[in-house]
């Protein structure tokens, strides 16, 4: 047969080169794994690195602390606020939560309860007492309150509306007036949480320096505040800054354990003077603006108004909001201080048939969300979050506080 | 990784195309190619001849790196492929499997698509040469007409212009004519026996005997994966002895005197005969062929049936075709619609 | 990277090369094989660069996609002028409790807001689509006609051919983005006041500043879809349909955007690609808040990093059969 045997040509190790194919390509993909597997591994290293710093600083007793905190002189400061709540609020279908809803007008009362669930940040600047704004940051949008001199302006950019309020010359003003920046979102800042903590300290306290903590990059000492007694609240736990004494972190973990049921920090401050053009505020030609007096006028024809503030931190600041609302009552002192208020409807949803079986699907839920005490007052349910419980009775009475359910069944019986 | 320049000047006399035990497997297990050893010497019109799906489609991809090998290699131009694609595949025009073209752009704009994704081609250039391509498929008229008005025949020119962009040391042509009219095929016959005049070997695949027994100096048979046979086309069609074919009006008399003198397989048709003559190592033994200096002399043998008072109408042997080469090898016909 | 990089262009002096040379469109143009290696340059390996943006933009398909993304704008635009015309405001009509989507409120406050309000909407579905189906048939499609052998014989390079591939890919992204962002923003100038813009932070900037921010927010647009083109690359190596590649990028992209509404998976929306798109709204902030920003901009990196790095492995070790 005329086959040509191939003859010998370039004598190296090339026809002998046993190339294993098939690890060569596996080896390519492992490319993309290592990518994958370095970022992964970023993701997870960095923030734990991040976090770790606890740096050295000079001693220094609660008092001296609490005392810098309260001699602190800062006028101007500006950064971003993280807030994450878990406060333990079932997770209602529909998402609605328990915040109100979202009023059309861009008023502050409507927002603060927004916060109470959830992460959120918030974008603070400060200078002096006559220019203040906080905004809080949403997707694609963001919630300002600015307060430039007398001036209060509200910009919701997401509905486009604005609110604005004059505030009368002569300061200080009464209360319900605004004579300032709104108090519920300035009440969000590390700084006011600390303040309304610090004013519930009492002989049920107890206060220490806690280490030391790195917080927005800033060396800060840790005061502990524990409460005595019957709270749900484990321990409140402010950093400060060791330089300039501002609180940079609020936290506040449950007796019960687990993550921080709220968490308050700065994740980036400045201590220099903001920039002017933050505090002034023109409503552009498309935006609709609410004015405060046409509000107070509509307040009076409906009533009182639905401002209730969050209860976690109402009880948390001692006497915060006696008289504010003729039908709030506050029972007990300090940490333990219970919250009595009605409902508008005088009862629960379900009326007096509080019972699962009895109720069907929407007795179901109550069940799940709630349990049944009876007690001298009569009976009711108690509605369990981490922080807060509340009672309910069946006479359409609520009590509200930081407490265990036996202080708040004590409360409801002295009440009645 | 060695050393290419090295391997250039100690490979450049070989082979255009050297494969050792060239393999592939694909996924699944079916083997598409089985150990091939092919050499395509430099300078050759090498005809690449079998059935369709005898894999040579597999092995021209293997050679120009679109296909991994499962196993043996493959040298072109002296350079072991895949890795040395990007200095070898320069001097390589090629038309695998038939033309592919972009239909949204014009015939021109096709081969400066091309031209373009070769790094080594000169974007001064570009024009003059696409120029020369289209010109010598004769598609001038057409290089502003877009690509998807082409006929099957156009598109199988532009193909082939676009193999030849740059001046090649080897055209690799899988099924060229493919399409083409008669006069097509003619014209494409002629440019390639102009190209490897001008130096350039050329390595033609076809299912189509004829095509290759006309323009190919050297061929390869392709069946079912494995190589038949390689070599020139005349040692291939000499290998395949010729028939002897005598017609004649006195049969009885031819056969009984043919196989005197050796001749087997005698076939009879009326007044012709046709048989295999004995060849030089296969002859029987026990019947040496008269004047045992060597292989039965064919005028001998007419001497010896006319001696015997057969009357000889003509006389010859039958040139060997590649097709008889092709049966003679696999032992089955050559189904080119398979 | 096997490819025989060793043997690179050997960058002799590109001196002698005949470019006055009259064209001669004689057989002798066509010179016998040489001996002696052509001169290279390292430049012109940027030719399958250009011709690849020439095989894109020429394609029809492409120039309906881009037309098709400036008419969304112009759509908005023009309806959101006639809902306000009479003085009232996005979403009256629907109760006020709904704002609708992101800046469409702003939008008659000042008509540069039509641009983001665009981006915003086309962002999260309009945008990738077209991108995925630009990059889903970029390889898939050669493979599909069969120029992918041709090309590859050329010799492109798979390397080389898939920077290219994915590079023009990029460059389309950046290209629907102008065109959405300029179609928005003339639209925008013609039905809307422009001037002054108050920005969502309610500090008000000058126009200028205000283009300038636009701009920075079209880059960034175009950066958040380079994701989706790594990954619309990736799938393209993976079938030699062109098709399939283009439903299968785009399925993918749908399945992410409903994950990624979905809060019991809140586990995985980091890791999503389309999870951080919107932030380029921060850029609208006063001051500007990086942190959304560099987190998109860092996990689309992840993404490039990850799928180009897949892709490249598919497709420098793949038979090309078709």
């Amino acid at each position: 047969m005329a086959r040509i045997r191939p003859t010998q040509v370039a004598e190296d190790d090339f026809w002998e080169d046993e190339r294993p194919v098939r690890r060569r390509k596996a080896f390519r993909y492992g490319l993309p794994v290592a990518v994958a597997g370095v970022a992964a591994a970023t993701v997870g290293l960095v923030p734990a690195l991040a976090d770790s710093g606890s740096p050295d600083l000079p001693k220094i007793s609660a008092e001296e602390l609490i005392a810098k905190i309260a001699t602190s002189d800062t006028q101007q400061l500006s950064g971003s606020v993280k807030i994450d709540t878990d406060l333990g609020f079932p997770a209602l279908p529909g998402g609605g939560g328990f915040g109100g809803g979202s009023d059309s007008a861009a008023t502050p009362t409507s927002k603060l309860p927004e916060l109470a669930a959830g992460g959120h940040t918030l974008r603070v600047a400060f200078d002096g007492p006559d220019r203040q704004r906080v905004s809080i940051l949403e997707e694609a949008a963001e919630y300002s309150l600015i307060r430039n001199g007398d001036q209060v302006w509200a910009y919701d950019s997401g509905s486009n509306t604005a609110y604005h309020a004059t505030a009368p010359k002569k300061a200080p003003a009464k209360r319900g007036e605004r004579p300032e920046l709104p108090k519920d979102l300035k009440d969000a800042t590390p700084q006011q949480l600390a303040k309304r903590a610090l004013a519930a300290v009492d002989d049920t306290t107890e206060v220490k320096v806690d280490g030391t903590a790195k917080v927005a990059g800033r060396d800060a000492y840790q005061l502990a505040i524990i409460p005595r007694g019957d709270s749900t609240i484990g321990a409140v736990r402010i950093a400060v800054d060791a330089d300039k004494g501002v609180p940079l972190k609020f936290t506040v973990t449950a007796k019960s354990g687990g993550k921080a049921a709220v968490d308050v920090r700065f994740t980036s401050v400045d201590f220099g003077k903001p920039t002017a053009r933050g505090f002034e505020f023109t409503p552009p030609k498309g935006t609709k603006v609410t004015e405060q007096r046409d509000l107070d006028r509509a307040a009076r024809k409906h009533g009182a108004g639905l401002d209730k503030g969050l209860p976690g931190l109402d009880a948390i600041g001692k006497g915060k909001g006696k008289g504010e609302h003729p039908d709030l009552k506050v029972i007990g002192e300090g940490w333990g201080s219970v919250a009595q208020l009605s409902l508008p409807g005088g009862g629960l949803p379900t009326g007096k048939h509080l019972s699962g079986k009895e109720a069907g699907p929407a007795g179901d839920l109550m069940d799940s969300l709630s349990s049944k005490v009876e007690g001298q007052f009569g009976s009711g349910r108690i509605f369990h979050t981490r922080l807060v419980n509340a009672l309910v009775t069946e006479d359409g009475k609520v009590f509200v506080g930081a407490v265990g359910k036996d202080t708040l069944i004590d409360a409801a019986n002295k009440a009645k | 990784m060695d050393q290419p320049s090295a391997q250039d000047t100690a490979a450049s006399p070989a082979a255009a195309i050297e494969t050792r035990g060239l393999t592939k497997r694909y996924r699944g297990g079916q083997l598409a190619v089985s150990s091939l050893d092919l050499r395509v010497p430099r300078g050759s019109v090498f005809g690449f001849l079998g059935p369709n799906g005898s894999g040579k489609t597999t092995t021209i991809r293997m050679l120009m790196g679109l296909i991994e090998a499962s196993s043996g290699g493959a040298r072109v131009l002296g350079e072991p492929m895949p890795r040395a694609a990007r200095t070898v595949l320069p001097k390589v025009g090629a038309l695998i499997e038939g033309p592919a073209l972009y239909g949204f752009l014009s015939g021109r704009d096709n081969l400066a698509r091309f031209d373009a994704a070769d790094p080594t081609a000169d974007p001064r250039s570009r024009a003059r040469r696409i120029d020369a391509a289209l010109d010598r498929v004769g598609l001038t008229a057409a290089a502003g007409k877009k690509a998807r008005a082409y006929s099957l025949g156009m598109k199988q020119r532009l193909g082939l212009a676009s193999a030849l962009l740059q001046p090649r040391e080897l055209l690799i042509l899988d099924e060229p004519t493919n399409g083409l009219d008669p006069q097509g095929m003619r014209e494409i016959r002629t440019l390639v026996r102009e190209l490897a005049e001008d130096g350039t070997t050329v390595f033609l695949s076809s299912h189509l005997l004829d095509e290759i027994e006309q323009v190919c100096t050297h061929a390869a048979v392709m069946a079912q994966g494995r190589l038949i046979t390689q070599g020139t086309v005349a040692e291939l069609v000499a290998a395949s002895r010729g028939r002897l074919a005598v017609t004649t009006p006195d049969p009885a008399e031819a056969v009984r005197i043919l196989k005197e003198h050796g001749v087997t397989d005698l076939v009879v048709q009326d007044e012709r005969i046709t048989g295999e003559l004995p060849s030089v190592e296969a002859g029987p033994p026990e019947e040496p062929p008269q004047g045992a200096e060597g292989p039965l002399d064919l005028a001998e043998l007419n001497a010896a049936l006319v001696h015997g008072g057969v009357r000889v109408r003509s006389f010859g042997t039958e040139r060997a075709s590649l097709e008889d080469v092709f049966v003679s090898l696999t032992g089955e016909g050559f189904d080119v619609a398979g | 990277m096997s490819q025989a990089e060793t043997a690179a262009a050997p960058t002799a002096p590109a001196g002698p090369v005949k470019a006055t040379e009259p064209a001669e469109p004689t057989r002798a143009a066509v010179p016998t094989a040489p001996d002696a290696p052509r001169p290279v340059s390292p430049l012109w390996t940027l030719s399958l660069f250009r011709s690849e943006l020439a095989i894109t933009f020429r394609r029809w398909r492409t120039i309906a996609l881009l037309g098709v993304l400036a008419l969304v704008p112009v759509l908005i635009g023009v309806a959101v002028w006639i809902e306000t015309r009479d003085g009232g405001s996005v979403g009256a009509g629907r109760g006020g409790d709904e704002v609708g989507p992101a800046f469409f409120s702003q939008v008659t406050n000042n008509g540069i807001f039509l641009v983001f309000a665009s981006l915003a909407t086309m962002l999260p579905i309009f945008l990738p689509m077209a991108i995925g189906v630009i990059a889903g048939d970029s390889v898939a499609g050669e493979a599909n006609g069969g120029t992918l052998r041709y090309l590859l014989v050329a010799p492109a390079g798979r390397t080389r051919l898939l920077l290219a591939k994915y590079a023009a890919a990029l460059v389309f992204c950046l290209v629907a983005t102008v065109v959405v962002a300029v179609a928005a923003l003339t639209v925008g100038a013609m039905l809307f006041p422009h001037g002054d813009v108050t920005l969502i932070s309610g500090t008000r900037v000058s126009y200028g500043e205000a283009l300038g921010r636009a701009a920075v927010i079209a880059g960034l647009v175009a950066l958040s879809l380079t994701g989706i083109a790594a990954l619309g690359l990736f799938i393209s190596t993976l079938t030699s349909s062109g098709i399939a590649a283009m439903a299968a990028t785009v399925g993918l992209l749908i399945t992410v955007q409903i994950v990624n509404t979905i809060p019991q998976l809140h586990i995985v929306h980091p890791y999503l690609f389309t999870h951080y798109w919107l932030s380029f709204a921060d850029v609208l902030r006063d001051p500007i808040l990086w942190d959304g920003v560099v987190k998109n901009l860092g996990l689309q990196a992840l993404y490039v990093a990850v799928f180009g790095s897949a892709a490249w492995a598919r497709f420098t070790t793949r038979d090309i059969t078709a």
